[in-house]
């Protein structure tokens, strides 16, 4: 038991040590520290979360938190409690955003979500007049959504970073554009 | 590992860039509290060479429990508000949310000491209100310094509840600057003592906080979120 404290807190010391450098700009201490952090974090945020698809997805909101938070990790401090706050905050939000999402929006499932990130585009077959056409009648912000998950082709994680927006909110967007987009489309259809 | 968190750590390590780390927390404190104890202490020199009127308070008086009672305050807001801006000091914050429980509760029973003791309204004399302003303003004005520096920490920090830690940032600094107010104030209505100078930590860092608030959230937006 002993040990097994020691070396999670020699692990946890070098993980400090791993952060000090990357606020000097080291890309490989970074790199390595976030790869060795996140098993940890996938059991810590496993053991609140249970649906996994959700929990990954807090997983990388826990890496993009920590990446905006990074400095204020005082070195010399345990790294531990640091970590642990960032993802204990990123679990409440989680919580927070489904809370909200089942008051406003019942009917969106997270299978839909998939389903749905899964269906109506592919990066490889070039974007049809009539869809072009629909997606710059979308709302700038559902519009954007769309093009950075299923055009630019980044992952959810990646998009909600690029649009300032958490992953939550990104998700509800694309599914909002999704869902005008099949309206759209759809109500053309039965014109033609 | 899935492939997007793969990604995603690719792209964080890619993005790298070397950061500014904060200033520890004992230096910032330390530096709140000089700044605030030095206002004090202007404060008590300019009113020692302009011959004003201020009172040693006699040991256990209201006065003395009243400066005694803000210190506390001061020193547990400062620690909650130090604490809330950095992840992982939990125990710091939760050491100074005990501190600010006992103070606000010694605040509450000098209240209502002084308000149990007091004649009424019609015991008030003229011009009472703009004296009780003039003793909470000769607090507020003076630890706007302390509390902005503190601010331009916290908008460094970027806090989760920023509102929060910029409400307690206000707090310890006004703490500490009622006392030379308490010690030159000779206007012995107890209303004033509660209004203009009990509960001038707390008003005053409200009245700090709602124009520091959207002043930061208008200048740094990502602190909205």
């Amino acid at each position: 038991m002993s040990e097994q404290s020691s070396g999670a807190s020699h692990r946890e010391l070098a993980w400090g040590g791993l952060m000090a450098a990357a606020q000097d700009g080291d890309s490989a201490a970074y790199e390595a520290l976030l790869h060795e952090i996140v098993p940890a974090l996938r059991v810590f945020v496993g053991a609140r979360l249970r649906e996994t698809s959700a929990a990954e997805d807090v997983v990388q909101n826990v890496l993009l938190s920590l990446h905006r938070a990074r400095h204020t990790y005082e070195p010399g401090r345990p790294f531990g409690p640091w970590l642990r706050t960032i993802a204990r905050n990123a679990v409440f939000d989680a919580f927070r955003a489904r809370g909200k999402r089942a008051e406003r929006e019942t009917a969106l499932a997270d299978a839909d979500l998939i389903a749905d990130e899964r269906e109506p585009f592919r990066a490889d077959a070039p974007l049809s007049a009539r869809m072009t056409q629909a997606l710059a009648m979308l709302p700038r912000a559902q519009r954007e959504a769309v093009e950075l998950i299923h055009v630019r082709e980044l992952s959810v994680a990646e998009a909600a970073a690029r649009a300032g927006v958490s992953v939550s909110a990104l998700k509800v967007r694309a599914h909002r554009g999704y869902k005008a987009l099949r309206l759209l489309l759809g109500g053309r259809e039965r014109d033609d | 590992m899935t492939e997007r968190t793969e990604a995603l750590i690719a792209e964080l390590a890619r993005d790298l860039q070397p950061v500014r780390r904060l200033p520890g927390l004992g230096g910032v404190a330390a530096r709140v509290a000089i700044l605030a104890l030095g206002l004090v202490a202007a404060q008590l020199a300019f009113a020692w060479l302009s011959n004003s009127p201020w009172r040693k308070p006699a040991f256990a008086s209201v006065d003395a429990w009243t400066i005694a009672a803000h210190a506390l305050l001061a020193a547990g807001a400062l620690a909650f508000a130090l604490g809330a801006c950095v992840p992982g000091r939990e125990r710091l914050t939760r050491s100074g949310a005990l501190l600010v429980a006992v103070a606000l509760g010694a605040v509450v029973w000098i209240g209502f000491e002084r308000l149990a003791a007091w004649p009424g309204l019609n015991a008030l004399a003229p011009g009472w209100l703009g004296t009780t302003f003039a003793c909470s303003l000769g607090a507020i004005v003076p630890a706007a310094l302390p509390a902005l520096f503190f601010a331009r920490f916290a908008s460094r920090a970027a806090p989760r509840r920023v509102a929060l830690a910029l409400l307690f940032g206000a707090v310890a600094p006004l703490g500490l600057l009622t006392a030379p107010g308490v010690l030159g104030c000779a206007y012995p209505d107890e209303l004033h003592h509660v209004l203009g100078h009990l509960l001038t930590p707390l008003l005053g860092a409200l009245i700090l906080c709602s124009i520091a608030l959207p002043v930061l959230l208008i200048s740094r937006p990502s602190l909205r979120a």
